[in-house]
């Protein structure tokens, strides 16, 4: 097995050497080839050494984690993001399925990332572009879904609603395809819920764009799809105002 | 900006009335005024009183009506003080209404007259209405002259009429101050003249000098401050309700919001203004608010639009010929044609504004202006020794000589100086000599003519006596017949009468209800806007403090002490961060913390900030000894954001760092705390072009530190703090780090 070659970008010197530590102590594969408290200089230095992983810290002065990521030219490597607190940033890492460990960092998780990197999974440019364009403030279009090989993305428009299956989700897209994932609705809610979708239900969210029919009297939408789904009593009023109908 | 001849009456009736519903008092004022008027028929007494209302009426064409009224029956009648008030007051509605010249006759003309009849107050008045005409015209060293001797004269007589006067003349000198960009000077004579005036209990006055001093405060970049001030004005002058004071301060209000970039609010304003100045015919004030506008709708890219208004006020300001007001609206249609690609008429506007713009503001005019200002300082030592006089002819001709005598005494080592001023009191001498010479010539001329008006118009009423006999036998005749035809059409008349007052009222109400509706809405509205901003700043204001990046940060130092087994730094590092957060949750719960607590918060946040950083950071907190620590108490959470503003976007950009140094001061004889935090980083210019080039929206430790968020704090602490932001620079002109100077007056 090969050393993972792995560099630190961190502007705090007590967190560069932390993770250092930890890695030395808990991630024997992990060979340290630099570690960089300034921004411009890891930048100057990131290509020659061709790192396997790069621990990306998100707000630095100068130039910040996204901004060294844009001027990368090759980006063959494994990233996984380092913050202290960044709400935003955190629901975008999730939105895109990218790696991420929060400070102080949990040494379970930094070794479940290592692992991770050890199989070599590169963020793809979509990824990294669709990251991008969400801490731009653009309106997002789809959605990455981690799978065994990789990351599929899935247009928002193509999701006709999500159903909850214990600790896994369904998306049910327009074509009649099924996606299950790994997370609970509630992780899928936090994801969507600031684009056109609402949980109308402990089990549901639906595409609002979706909707065929509503039943007023027993509480039940018609989809495009044709499939029915109720909706809790106290998310009529929410759906009623959402769409303003009288 | 100017005033009349008769100020006094307005200013009793403030004093005798209540505050509730002032306007429609003073409706009432006005009419117990015309009624006085209607039983009086001693013709001085009705010229005074026509006088009187010509002052304190609100709408210019009736001002204009009885103060030509007044000229007429002083005329015919020789009552000269008569004549000096209504030509005084005639010149100031046609000054109003742009006619300059004929302003400038009558203003002239009153002071001939009250110079022969010594009616100081009227010789003050003229000379200030004077002084007014050659500011606006651009010659602002003659405009100066002439309030100055206009001050000279009022401030030994020290009547009621005569403090209005001084406090007018005072902000007009500080006009003209304030226009060449003399601001100290400016605001040490609207200062004065706030003084005077609240002294006399001159309201419309104290409104205008808050509004100007407000202009002052914007000039100078302190939004906040010049807000608070002309919604002072405002708010005083909408409780008299005199609109041109109103519009003038809703125009000051809209200029505000411009310079803050508020463009809505500003159109707002500048069009409240706009049409009260219409009501009022007020073209000076028109062609202002005209061009503001179509600024602002340039601003907005609505072109065509502001097209219309800007050439609207260039077509009004060369009417009134004001080269200040046509050199700013030529530069506006200059910038509104650019932005329309029509280049060549932007071309022709800029050499317009050129062209006028030398004639207002310049150097020369500035140094003419100084050399004044020393030697009216100077005479007014003189004049101090001379003690009180009278100014006839020949009389101010001995005290001017007598007053070069004991200059020359006191001056023997100024002779240059001195040289000059004997040639300008030789002038002033040569002109009084010639002055006095005319006036006689004209009275004794005009004493004929009374005299034989008076013989033709006896026998012009003898013979009209004869002819009212024979025609009254005829008349009773007719009256007979016309009698039916009178009793008739009186009830028609009557008839459509009181259906038009019935349907007049009817819609004034319902008029009335709307507009009272809609403010209460305006006002729950603001209400409900402050308390959700009140919400807002504690929440942001602990949340600054306690940056959640900040936290965690911390506990991850210390996570790395305690896996390296460094126990002792472990240690250190928690006790600091929990001293903070207890500081800080403490603070924040008060409305008001002593210095010691807010400098321990903000050394410990320092400190904390240096540990993580290493040698990248350093800093010091200098308090000077007369600070008393304990003692002082300021709002919470006021300092911290501004350091913490420095360390990230000043001295963190820089790959060696830098260093911090707050010091601590009073000013002011002990009734302000001024502090100081000075950052040697890379400067504010820098910092926000780095933060332009940042694509990402969000921005967790960006504090946000503006003028809003201390006008928060204020409003809600009650203090009247205050922040200028100042550029450093090094011997090069490099930038060199950022001042933050926080004043906080203390109660």
């Amino acid at each position: 097995m090969t050393a993972l070659r792995t560099i630190i970008i961190d502007d705090e010197p007590d967190s560069v050497n932390l993770l250092k530590l930890q890695l030395t102590q808990h991630c024997p594969q992990v060979e340290l080839v630099g570690s960089y408290t300034s921004s411009v200089k890891a930048l100057q230095n990131i290509e020659t050494l061709g790192p396997d992983l790069l621990f990306l810290d998100v707000e630095m002065p100068v130039m910040n984690g996204f901004e060294i990521l844009e001027k990368i030219l090759h980006l063959n490597f494994s990233i996984v993001f380092v913050t202290a607190y960044n709400q935003f940033a955190l629901k975008a890492f999730r939105f895109n399925a990218l790696d991420y460990l929060v400070k102080p960092i949990d040494t379970n998780e930094l070794i479940e990332a290592v692992a991770k990197a050890e199989k070599r999974i590169k963020p793809t440019s979509t990824q990294l572009s669709m990251l991008q364009k969400q801490l731009r403030g653009e309106a997002v279009t789809k959605i990455a879904i981690p799978g065994t090989h990789g990351v599929t993305f899935i247009d928002l428009n193509e999701i006709v609603f999500s159903e909850a299956s214990n600790n896994y989700s369904k998306l049910v897209l327009t074509d009649g395809r099924h996606f299950l994932i790994s997370k609970t609705l509630k992780d899928v809610q936090e994801v969507l819920e600031e684009e056109h979708f609402l949980r109308v239900h402990r089990q549901y969210i639906i595409n609002l764009n979706h909707v065929k029919q509503f039943n007023r009297n027993e509480g039940i939408l018609t989809m495009s799809n044709g499939q029915h789904i109720p909706i809790a009593r106290n998310q009529k009023e929410h759906l009623i105002e959402k769409y303003r109908w009288l | 900006m100017q005033y009349k001849s008769l100020f006094i009456f307005r200013v009793i009736f403030f004093l005798l009335v209540s505050a509730e519903d002032v306007p429609a008092q003073y409706e009432r004022f006005l009419d117990s005024l015309r009624n006085d008027l209607a039983n009086t028929k001693n013709d001085t007494s009705r010229a005074s009183k026509l006088n009187i209302l010509s002052y304190a009426a609100l709408d210019p064409k009736e001002q204009l009506d009885y103060a030509q009224r007044a000229l007429a029956i002083s005329e015919k009648t020789g009552y000269k003080k008569g004549q000096g008030d209504a030509l005084n007051n005639i010149g100031y509605v046609y000054q109003n209404e742009g006619e300059i010249a004929k302003a400038m006759e009558c203003f002239q003309r009153a002071y001939e007259i009250n110079t022969v009849i010594k009616n100081q107050n009227g010789i003050a008045a003229s000379l200030n209405n004077v002084g007014f005409i050659y500011y606006h015209i651009g010659d602002v060293t003659k405009g100066l002259d002439y309030f100055q001797r206009g001050l000279l004269i009022m401030e030994k007589i020290k009547d009621i009429e005569s403090q209005l006067g001084v406090g007018a003349l005072l902000n007009n000198i500080a006009i003209i101050h304030q226009k060449q960009k003399n601001y100290l000077k400016a605001i040490e004579y609207h200062e004065k003249s706030l003084k005077v005036r609240e002294e006399v209990n001159d309201s419309i006055g104290i409104a205008a000098t808050l509004l100007n001093l407000a202009g002052i405060y914007k000039d100078q970049g302190d939004i906040l401050k010049g807000m608070q001030y002309a919604k002072k004005s405002l708010k005083i002058i909408t409780s008299i309700g005199e609109k041109e004071g109103i519009a003038s301060s809703q125009a000051g209000i809209g200029s505000i919001y411009e310079a803050e970039d508020s463009l809505l609010q500003a159109l707002h304003y500048y069009q409240k203004a706009l049409h009260l100045d219409e009501e009022l015919g007020n073209k000076k004030e028109i062609a202002a608010v005209l061009g503001h506008l179509g600024n602002i709708l340039l601003k907005q890219k609505k072109f065509e639009e502001a097209e219309k208004y800007c050439s609207r006020s260039l077509q009004l300001s060369k009417e009134l010929g004001f080269p200040e007001y046509i050199s700013r609206s030529s530069e506006w249609l200059s910038q509104v044609y650019k932005a329309e690609g029509k280049y060549k008429e932007a071309y022709d506007m800029q050499i317009l504004f050129k062209q006028y713009s030398d004639s207002t503001v310049n150097t020369a005019n500035t140094k003419k202006l100084t050399q004044l200002q020393m030697q009216y300082d100077f005479n007014k030592q003189a004049d101090s020794l001379k003690g009180q006089e009278q100014i006839t002819g020949e009389q101010l001709k001995q005290q001017v000589l007598l007053g070069k005598q004991q200059r020359q005494q006191l001056q023997l080592n100024q002779k240059e100086l001195d040289l000059s001023n004997k040639e300008k009191d030789l002038q002033k001498l040569a002109y009084l000599k010639t002055q006095a010479d005319l006036q006689n010539e004209q009275l004794g001329k005009k004493e004929k003519e009374k005299q034989l008006t008076i013989s033709e118009k006896e026998k012009q009423l003898q013979l009209a006596k004869v002819k009212a006999l024979t025609q009254e036998k005829t008349l009773s005749l007719l009256k007979q017949q016309q009698q039916w035809f009178y009793i008739l059409g009186g009830l028609i008349l009557f008839g459509l009468g009181s259906l038009y007052f019935f349907y007049r009222t009817r819609l004034h109400e319902s008029r009335l209800k709307t507009e009272i509706a809609a403010e209460r809405l305006e006002q729950h509205q603001k209400e409900a806007e402050f308390q959700r901003q009140l919400g807002d700043i504690s929440l942001s204001a602990l949340r600054s403090q306690m940056n959640p990046h900040f936290i965690f940060n911390c506990l991850n130092s210390i996570k790395l002490y305690t896996t390296q087994n460094d126990t002792l730094a472990a240690s250190e590092y928690l006790t600091k961060f929990s001293r903070l957060i207890r500081l800080v949750l403490e603070n924040s719960r008060n409305d008001r913390i002593t210095l010691t607590s807010e400098l321990d918060a903000l050394r410990l946040y320092m400190e904390m900030e240096t540990m993580r950083f290493k040698e990248k950071l350093k800093y010091n907190i200098a308090v000077e000894k007369d600070v008393d620590l304990d003692y002082i108490e300021i709002p919470p959470l006021l300092l911290q954001p501004y350091v913490e503003n420095a360390i990230w976007h000043g001295l963190m950009q820089k790959e060696e760092g830098g260093r911090i140094d707050i010091t601590v001061a009073m000013e002011q004889n002990e009734s302000m705390l001024a502090v100081n935090i000075i950052d040697n980083g890379i400067g504010r210019a820098r910092a926000a072009e780095l933060k332009s080039k940042t694509a990402t929206k969000h921005k967790s430790y960006g504090m946000k530190v503006t003028s809003e968020r201390l006008a928060l704090i204020n409003q809600i602490y009650k203090s009247g703090a205050n922040v200028t932001i100042q550029d450093l620079a090094d011997d090069k002109g490099q930038p060199s780090g950022t001042r933050v100077t926080i004043k906080i007056p203390l109660v």
